[in-house]
């Protein structure tokens, strides 16, 4: 889920939702969220791995922008992910832990800053999924509500640092299908939703393999093809570009 | 990502249908009301703004739905319309009659059976100068250059049909906005596009009056295919060089291929380090990726950060903001712009106006800032609108408006037929002058 996290705001650019309950009478939300750790393949399964190199495909909906991704997600806290789209080029955004990072074929290269940094650390973070607590200083279960047709537990989740996420967790699987947020950075603050499908086995992990990402008037279908863990990443694949040591100089 | 072509298609199939006073059968009268009912519902779900700055759309809908049900002919019913979009008091929004689209559309003034997807030109630029087609700029290595075409001079007819009277018809109808010189340069210039391996028959008028008849054959276009989504394969070059030993020039015919581009620009800045300045010429650029106009100004101010300018959707608004490059270009900046140079071209070039990084030389912008799509209605009509606005960091949205450079520079018949170019060198002479 975090690797999807990552690639959607990297690809930036109906579902009625009715409150059925009072908060009060809903179960806690780090009740619910730990189920999702575990229906996800939990702490422990997560403790046996060191890597993961995922590769897949986007595709902007109705005016044909497609490409191709590859993420590499290495622990404690390093991440890369390089999208390749025809007629555009390559961009890549990544994070060693301290310095995240964006390089692109059309905006050049540049240091996160504020909450889009806060944002890139948290997802870097390899176990960050599991070890949720690490990273939010309040969860809450604000409602059940539908979607797909399917109720799901709506939780607001407040991180140390950066800005609040509305997560929905699907009442009957505990798996997570649907995020919203408000990305703020440099381009704006700019509303988010992400719905999660196609959860497949990978390894001892349950990994969503379908996301729609809408944001700013557009839709992007992000699909991931393959999953490998425990690869060896090589250690230079995370070394800061020459263009991001420059900006880092000034 | 963000991408912003024009979308001024042309290449909708318009009828000729429905131009005359005649009353209308009760089938028409269904399109028209069809039509309305979709206008009016376009504008409510698409519109940027959902208020619509106050307005009360049903009570439009509810004032005028009587009228179009008993409108007797074609213009009425587009009155109608057109009276529904007045109400908004915006520029791209607007009703077409099929008619003028079928005059606009290039293929409608040939002579031979070239296909809709014609992929060949003789390799001729032209600008309506005076109510005239005249060519600007020959491509280098093209037919055009072989048959001696040269700058100045008039382009009289193509395929054997005269331009002056389409020149007068599409210049009457269209003279309201400053869509006008792009929509009537792109209308004449169609004429020449053909298949390639095809000929074109044309008539000039050369610097000494006579006329002068070439059949010139098209070929592809300048520059290497880049493909883009579902946009049709276009060609996309950029050049760049020392205009002299310190002043650097760049031009590029579309804001597509980033690498290319931006491998252009870097290789622009390492032989231009030293340079006093640098021109920029976006005359004729359409326009295309909106996020490289970033990219670009990226490269001419190391103030990370600011922006270019905002852009209103319903859902979002966009920041156009800048990233410094590690080591941007700190010399004058001057940008030539003309009435053909339009959406991400206005969005760059007015924004580095506002924030007084760039000096604008040439004759006003297209005013096209936003996808601003054409589609056909079910009367066969033409209905535009804009689905977003976007305003320059000074305060001034472009859409309708464009950029009005700081210094204005027409180009004339006389002036190309001497070989100058008016524009650039008075660009030239800022830089020259400037202080640094």
């Amino acid at each position: 889920m975090k690797c999807t996290r990552t690639i959607l705001k990297l690809a930036l650019g109906a579902v009625a939702l009715v409150p059925l309950f009072a908060a009060d009478t809903l179960p806690k939300a780090d009740t619910i969220l730990d189920k999702t750790a575990d229906a996800m393949g939990g702490k422990a399964a997560y403790d046996k791995l060191h890597s993961m190199v995922v590769t897949g495909s986007m595709e902007v909906k109705g005016i044909g922008i497609k490409g191709s991704l590859t993420s590499y997600h290495v622990a404690p806290d390093k991440m890369l992910v390089e999208v390749t789209i025809q007629g555009i080029g390559t961009i890549k955004d990544g994070s060693d832990g301290k310095i995240a990072w964006e390089l692109s074929a059309i905006q050049g290269p540049r240091i996160k800053d504020g909450d889009e940094k806060a944002i890139a650390l948290r997802e870097a973070d390899f176990t960050g999924g599991v070890n949720w607590r690490k990273h939010y200083k309040e969860v809450v279960t604000s409602a059940i509500e539908k979607v797909d047709g399917k109720d799901c537990y709506k939780i607001v989740m407040t991180p140390n640092d950066g800005p609040q996420e509305t997560h929905y967790v699907e009442k009957e699987s505990n798996l997570p299908v649907k995020m919203t947020m408000t990305m703020k950075g440099p381009m704006g603050e700019i509303p988010l939703e992400a719905t999660m499908g196609d959860f497949r086995k990978e390894g001892n992990l349950l990994m969503p393999h379908k996301t729609i990402q809408k944001a700013a008037g557009q839709e992007i279908a992000i699909t991931f093809d393959t999953v490998q863990f425990n690869v060896d990443v090589p250690k230079d694949k995370f070394d800061l570009p020459d263009e991001i040591q420059q900006l880092l100089k000034k | 990502m963000c991408i912003r072509a024009v979308l001024l298609s042309f290449a909708l199939t318009w009828s000729c249908a429905a131009a005359g006073k005649t009353t209308l059968t009760p089938e028409q009268r269904k399109l028209n009301i069809e039509s309305f009912e979709y206008v009016w519902t376009t504008v409510r779900d698409k519109h940027w703004d959902p208020k619509l700055g106050g307005l009360d759309w049903k009570a439009v809908h509810d004032e005028l739905r009587s009228a179009i049900e008993t409108a007797d002919t074609p213009e009425q019913a587009r009155e109608v319309m057109s009276s529904m979009l007045r109400r908004l008091h915006q520029t791209h929004f607007g009703i077409f009659p099929a008619d003028v689209y079928g005059e606009m559309k290039g293929s409608q003034g040939k002579d031979d059976e070239s296909s809709d997807n014609a992929d060949g030109n003789p390799g001729i630029d032209l600008r309506i100068v005076d109510g005239r087609a005249v060519v600007t700029a020959i491509a280098p290595d093209s037919p055009a250059a072989t048959a001696g075409i040269k700058p100045g001079w008039e382009i009289v007819r193509i395929g054997g049909k005269e331009l002056a009277k389409s020149i007068d018809r599409i210049d009457r109808k269209l003279a309201v906005t400053t869509l006008h010189e792009l929509m009537l340069t792109r209308a004449i210039g169609e004429r020449l596009d053909g298949d390639a391996g095809t000929q074109v028959k044309i008539e000039f008028r050369d610097g000494a009056g006579r006329r002068l008849e070439r059949t010139i054959e098209r070929v592809k276009p300048r520059g290497a295919v880049a493909h883009l989504g579902n946009l049709p394969p276009l060609h996309f070059w950029v050049e760049q060089r020392k205009l002299t030993h310190d002043v650097g020039y760049l031009r590029f015919n579309m804001f597509f291929e980033p690498e290319a581009l931006m491998s252009a620009v870097s290789a622009l800045m390492k032989d231009c380090a030293a340079c006093r300045g640098i021109v920029i010429d976006l005359r004729g650029n359409p326009g295309g990726i909106g996020g490289l106009a970033m990219g670009l100004a990226g490269w001419f101010t190391d103030r990370s950060g600011t922006q270019l300018g905002t852009m209103y959707m319903r859902t979002a608004h966009v920041n156009f903001a800048i990233f410094a490059r590690p080591n941007p270009f700190r010399g004058e900046l001057a940008v030539l712009v003309d009435g053909c140079s339009a959406s991400t071209s206005e969005i760059f070039a007015g924004g580095l106006q506002d924030l007084k990084r760039a000096r604008i030389f040439g004759t006003h912008t297209a005013g096209a800032a936003l996808p601003s799509v054409i589609e056909r209605l079910p009367n066969g009509d033409g209905f535009q609108y804009a689905i977003a606005n976007y305003i320059s960091q000074g305060g001034k949205p472009l859409e309708g408006i464009g950029v009005t450079p700081d210094e204005e520079v027409k180009l004339t018949r006389r002036a190309l037929l001497d070989g100058n170019d008016p524009v650039l060198d008075r660009a030239l002479a800022w830089i020259g002058t400037a202080k640094n």
